[in-house]
């Protein structure tokens, strides 16, 4: 199954893959384990929806960028830590393209696997989508939350 | 008269040498033939030749003639500079000494040395530098080397200074050329990459979301899982380009979906067949596998395939781990095993088992007792 979603960050695009590149500790929302080299499992926290929020642990792993003309891309692949329940396992592609006016455009494009085999399936259609969207949204947007703060901050550090 | 036929015979000799080595182009077959040429010229019952490291301190390598293999490891470690092989080193000139156990300079052999009496040494000089020496003993049917054989050797050990400098660019240009090929190969597989990414990958996309939300508005069930089916077609279309893409690149994270695929068949196979499959797979392995993907849930399927038609086994496991030769995938099953001496050939099964494993440069082994069951362990090079 397919979720695509995508935010701005008022950031320019060599700085945000700096950041998501160079530092994945400094944007993994809820990083819980911190990595020096790529490729390393990270455990992140992930959660869904604004009400009622529910947060738990995945293993993210992440691959070298590839650099195309328009953007560059992140490959990254999370996994649920221990039993799945309705979290799905998702490769995706974090899109980092340039905007106008040194604005940088976020996306995932992300492929899932429903996780609780044939009733998965089933279940697919009325909540899983449902589910994996609002996850890689609230990703996404703690990802660009984070990035903005950590550009904030290394703007009023000087560096 | 004699003198003049000797002389002749040596420039012959020489200009023969020159042309040979020049020929040569593979840098340890132009020592080697160094030192035999000098050998011959000067009618030596040994030669050798000492290449010099870059410090010029000590000798890096020692090529010898005229002993054999046994006598060479009886002598021990290589020469590392003393006496008159250190002295030659020193002075950067050719030297002729009558009987080399005599000389004060000498600092002996060492045990099951043969004895060595008459001694020619010659700096052989590359690009203005010392590269090495060559050392020369025992003159055959004289007490010692002669002015001519002196003079000829310094004249093979100029053209051997040229033919090395030339074996050195030749294997220079050669590396240059075999990284230029590498890097051209890895331009063009990142080119492919990023065409295959950006533009196919991302139309599957975009066709496969379309697809998925017409099928959550489809009027009825079977239209609605027509378009999943189509959906998830495209989804293993992107996951094989993926794995392609980022097979292709170094230290990238592939789409790691070969373990995922592996417990799917099983559990495909469990519900068809009915033999209970346990199915243990080592995530890390999967992924360095992920380039051969395909090839190896071929492999499981078929072992699969040939457990459910021929085993009759209750239960059966599926195994992918990691082993010092690559990736091995193993199935194996507690069914009625068989004889393999009297299966026809390999049987179609066992056959297509072996083809495809010969195909990735892998290897297949099949144990079976019967009444135990069978075995099939292919491993994968990584």
């Amino acid at each position: 199954m397919f979720a695509r979603y995508f935010v701005e960050v008022g950031v320019e695009p060599g700085e945000v893959t700096d950041l998501l590149v160079g530092g994945p500790e400094s944007w993994l929302p809820g990083l819980a384990a911190s990595a020096t080299h790529q490729g390393d499992v990270l455990l992140a926290n992930v959660g869904f929806g604004h009400d009622v929020r529910i947060e738990r642990a995945v293993e993210i792993e992440l691959g070298v960028p590839l650099e195309l003309t328009s953007k560059t891309i992140l490959p990254l692949r999370w996994t649920p830590s221990g039993a799945s329940g309705l979290f799905p396992a998702l490769d995706a592609d974090l899109e980092i393209a340039r905007l106008e006016d040194e604005r940088t455009q976020l996306a995932i494009s992300a492929r899932y696997v429903p996780p609780l085999g044939a009733l998965g399936r089933v279940l697919d259609r009325a909540i899983m989508s449902r589910v994996a969207e609002a996850t890689i949204k609230d990703f996404l947007d703690r990802v660009a939350q984070a990035i903005d703060a950590e550009h904030g901050a290394r703007a009023a550090g000087g560096t | 008269m004699g003198d003049e036929v000797q002389a002749g015979g040596e420039e012959r000799l020489l200009i023969e040498a020159g042309l040979t080595l020049v020929s040569e182009l593979d840098l340890d077959r132009v020592l080697e033939r160094i030192v035999e040429l000098a050998m011959k010229i000067t009618s030596a019952r040994f030669g050798a030749l000492g290449v010099l490291s870059e410090d010029h301190l000590r000798i890096e390598r020692f090529i010898t003639k005229g002993i054999s293999e046994e006598e060479r490891a009886a002598i021990g470690d290589n020469p590392v500079g003393h006496g008159m092989i250190g002295l030659l080193i020193e002075e950067r000139r050719s030297m002729r000494i009558r009987d080399i156990s005599k000389d004060p300079r000498s600092f002996g052999f060492p045990p099951n040395h043969p004895p060595m009496r008459s001694f020619l040494g010659a700096p052989v000089l590359a690009l203005g530098k010392v590269f090495g020496n060559i050392y020369l003993t025992e003159k055959q049917e004289a007490d010692e080397f002669t002015e001519a054989d002196q003079a000829a050797v310094e004249v093979l050990a100029t053209q051997a200074g040229v033919a090395i400098e030339n074996a050195r660019l030749y294997e220079e240009v050669r590396e240059a050329e075999e990284q230029r090929g590498r890097l051209e190969i890895l331009e063009d597989r990142e080119r492919i990459a990023k065409e295959l990414h950006d533009g196919v990958i991302q139309a599957l996309f975009a066709v496969g979301m379309s697809l998925q939300g017409t099928a959550a508005m489809a009027p009825d069930p079977e239209t609605s899982r027509r378009l999943e089916g189509a959906v998830e077609e495209i989804d293993r279309a992107i996951r094989d380009l993926r794995n392609y893409i980022f097979g292709l690149r170094p230290d990238i994270l592939a789409d790691r979906q070969l373990d995922q695929a592996l417990k799917e068949l099983a559990g495909e196979f469990q519900e068809r067949s009915e033999v209970v499959t346990v199915v243990d797979i080592d995530a890390v392995t999967a992924s360095e596998l992920a380039g051969w993907a395909t090839d190896v849930v071929q492999l499981a399927r078929e072992a699969l395939s040939n457990v459910g038609r021929h085993a009759g086994a209750q239960t059966c496991r599926v195994t992918l781990r990691r082993t010092l030769d690559g990736g091995l995938l193993e199935i194996d099953d507690d069914g009625v095993g068989f004889d393999l001496a009297t299966v026809d050939g390999l049987g179609m099964g066992l056959a297509n088992l072996r083809s495809r494993v010969d195909s990735i440069g892998g290897r297949l082994e099949i144990t079976s007792t019967r009444g135990e069951g069978t075995t099939v362990r292919a491993t994968i090079p990584i």
